[in-house]
């Protein structure tokens, strides 16, 4: 990797942001991290991200809002949805708009670091 | 269900007994059914009937006594006419005298027979009259039979006199006895004309009486039958109160609704089964809302442990502690959302508590929370600090909260405002819970207490939220009233009276 992968996580669960930030900025991820969906989207003008991480049951906008604008936005960016539960509505709505994976509360952010490896490559390949 | 049985046991009981003391009130009233009540209807119309046919042949005997009687007083009379034409001829031609002598002596006879009736018609000095005159004409007759043997002895002058006396006296026999008959003739006529009208008079009064004993017999039916048409009606609405006597005696209508009350029992048996699956459906609809409750923390805590497991010894003591904290909190948390559902669906129907509406209306607005956040609905919360606490059962009133609140954020699939408001007005709590969502059709608005009418698609709604409802209100003594119009929002008012009964 020749630069820093670059993360910007988004969940109304404060703990979950600053876990993953001390997680992942140890494992050498630069990591952004935003409780409010408005917040983010405005940082998402100014800056192209490799992988987002979002929750889903938000106050508006929700993560599938964000999710859709992403990928409207930029092909450069991956998504990764959690959830604490959906309906398989939302789950193929998402995979439809374009979730690089989904990932169900509780997880482990081993899984989560090498999600975003993956991500990251992905999105890289693309540019 | 491991809740303690005495606790399960003890409401049941109570309806029980309050089933018990109902049939008991039934029971002790005085018999008197709707067959005795007939019965006796036709025991007395029938001795009404006996009483006019028995008088009616009564009176049959006695008009056949005056024909007779009359029949004999013509005969009487007809002797004397017949006498005087042979006394005539007598006076004429000498002849018949014994032929006139034996009309007399039957016309005696015959009134010698007729005596009794004779002085009820004509008055004494009459008969005294009649008598005298009879005897007076038989005796002028024999004395002329005893000079007929020597006609010459008898003078001309004094066969005279004894001519005018006979004349005088037959004339006067006819007079009384024509007088009589007449009498009688009139008497005979007025008897019939009474007989007419109270043959009349009797018909009508039967009449009455059977129309009076058939309006009396169906009005007590009727309006028995309508009485339970209420019962049904109000049982149907949810209202499971016993049926208690509403007249002074026991008729048929009584086992009925001795068996009404024992079906109300198994109906609240059931009603309190219903009301608990209802509340599992509830908390089906709220599934999402709870799984996320839950996983959130679960979640932070697995964050948590996961960060302390891989760097514990990186860590001082303090960052150590404000993790443990954490943890702590979020374990909290999750068992605060368990705790309140557990309190939501536990089973204890019957149990009426002081409670506060507004903390009732707090918990459920909890529940839904997370909900009305999802569906970007604007909460428009107005509770009265002042209100007075009330006699209710606090879960069966989450329950009806619920149901209006999901149907409201059903409505409102768009967004909207939900708007909760609870004051006092008169004697009665009131809560307005308004939304701006799609409303109720006229048409479905009357129907939407009613037991399995839902406009939800099949296997979305059961029908059962609002006829549930409607039966807790019921059994608070309060109402719960709809307003709508399509397309421009539902307002849903309960009423709960501050002041009612210890327990229900």
């Amino acid at each position: 990797m020749d630069r820093l992968i670059e993360v910007l996580v988004l969940d109304d669960e404060i703990i979950v942001c600053e876990r993953l930030k001390d997680y992942l900025g140890k494992k050498e991820i630069s990591v952004e991290i935003f409780t409010e969906s408005q917040k983010a989207l405005e940082r998402l003008k100014e800056k192209t991200f490799d992988v987002i991480i979002t929750d889903v049951k938000m106050q508006a906008p929700t993560g599938i809002d964000v999710l859709t604008i992403v990928k409207k936005e930029s092909y450069k960016t991956e998504v990764i949805v959690i959830t604490g539960y959906s309906s398989i509505e939302t789950l193929r709505q998402a995979e439809f708009i374009g979730a690089f994976q989904f990932i169900a509360k509780p997880f482990q952010m081993s899984d989560i670091y090498h999600l975003v490896k993956k991500a990251a490559k992905k999105a890289r390949s693309r540019s | 269900m491991n809740t303690d049985p005495s606790e399960i046991r003890s409401p049941s009981h109570f309806t029980f007994e309050q089933a018990e003391k109902a049939k008991k009130a039934l029971l002790e009233r005085p018999k008197f059914t709707i067959r005795l009540r007939i019965i006796l209807v036709f025991l007395i119309t029938f001795a009404l009937t006996c009483g006019i046919i028995i008088s009616a042949m009564v009176f049959i005997s006695n008009l056949a006594k005056q024909q007779e009687f009359l029949e004999k007083a013509v005969d009487f009379e007809f002797e004397i006419q017949q006498a005087r034409r042979y006394e005539k001829d007598y006076f004429l031609y000498g002849t018949n005298l014994y032929d006139a002598l034996n009309n007399v002596h039957s016309a005696e006879n015959m009134k010698n027979s007729l005596e009794d009736k004779l002085r009820l018609i004509i008055s004494e000095q009459e008969y005294k009259d009649l008598t005298y005159n009879l005897n007076r004409y038989k005796e002028l007759l024999e004395t002329l039979q005893s000079f007929s043997s020597s006609p010459d002895s008898l003078q001309r002058k004094e066969r005279f006199s004894v001519e005018s006396e006979i004349r005088n006296h037959g004339a006067a026999i006819l007079i009384i006895a024509s007088n009589a008959i007449e009498q009688e003739r009139l008497r005979m006529h007025s008897w019939l004309n009474t007989s007419m009208i109270i043959a009349i008079s009797a018909l009508l009064f039967i009449l009455i009486i059977g129309i009076m004993q058939t309006t009396y017999v169906s009005y007590q039916i009727n309006q028995s039958y309508s009485r339970f048409e209420e019962y049904t009606k109000r049982i149907a609405k949810g209202d499971f109160s016993f049926i208690s006597p509403a007249r002074k005696y026991r008729d048929e209508f009584t086992n009925l609704a001795i068996a009404i009350n024992g079906m109300l029992l198994e109906l609240k048996d059931r009603e309190e089964q219903l009301l608990q699956s209802r509340k599992m459906a509830a908390v089906g609809t709220l599934t999402a809302g709870i799984a996320h409750e839950l996983n959130n923390p679960l979640n932070n805590i697995s964050l948590i442990t996961e960060s302390m497991i891989d760097e514990f010894d990186q860590w001082d003591k303090n960052e150590k502690m404000k993790m443990l904290k954490d943890i702590f909190t979020q374990v909290e948390r999750a068992s605060a959302t368990v705790a309140n559902l557990l309190d939501f669906t536990r089973r204890d129907e019957s149990f009426f508590n002081r409670i506060s509406i507004n903390d009732v209306l707090n918990k459920t607005l909890n529940f839904v929370a997370n909900e009305i956040h999802i569906n970007k609905i604007q909460l428009n919360k107005e509770l009265s600090s002042n209100l007075p606490g009330i006699n209710g059962n606090q879960h069966n009133l989450q329950q009806v909260f619920l149901n209006i609140f999901l149907n409201s954020i059903q409505a409102m699939p768009d967004g909207g405002t939900l708007s909760v408001k609870s004051y006092v007005e008169n004697d009665n709590i009131r809560i307005d819970i308004s939304d701006t969502g799609v409303g109720i059709a006229p048409e479905n608005l009357e129907k939407i207490f009613d037991p399995f009418f839902t406009t939800k698609k099949v296997g979305e709604g059961t029908g059962l939220g609002l006829s549930v409802s409607y039966g807790i209100i019921n059994q608070h003594h309060g109402q719960i009233l709809v307003e709508s119009k399509l397309g421009n929002g539902c307002l849903f008012t309960i009423e709960l009276p501050i002041s009612q009964g210890e327990q229900v």
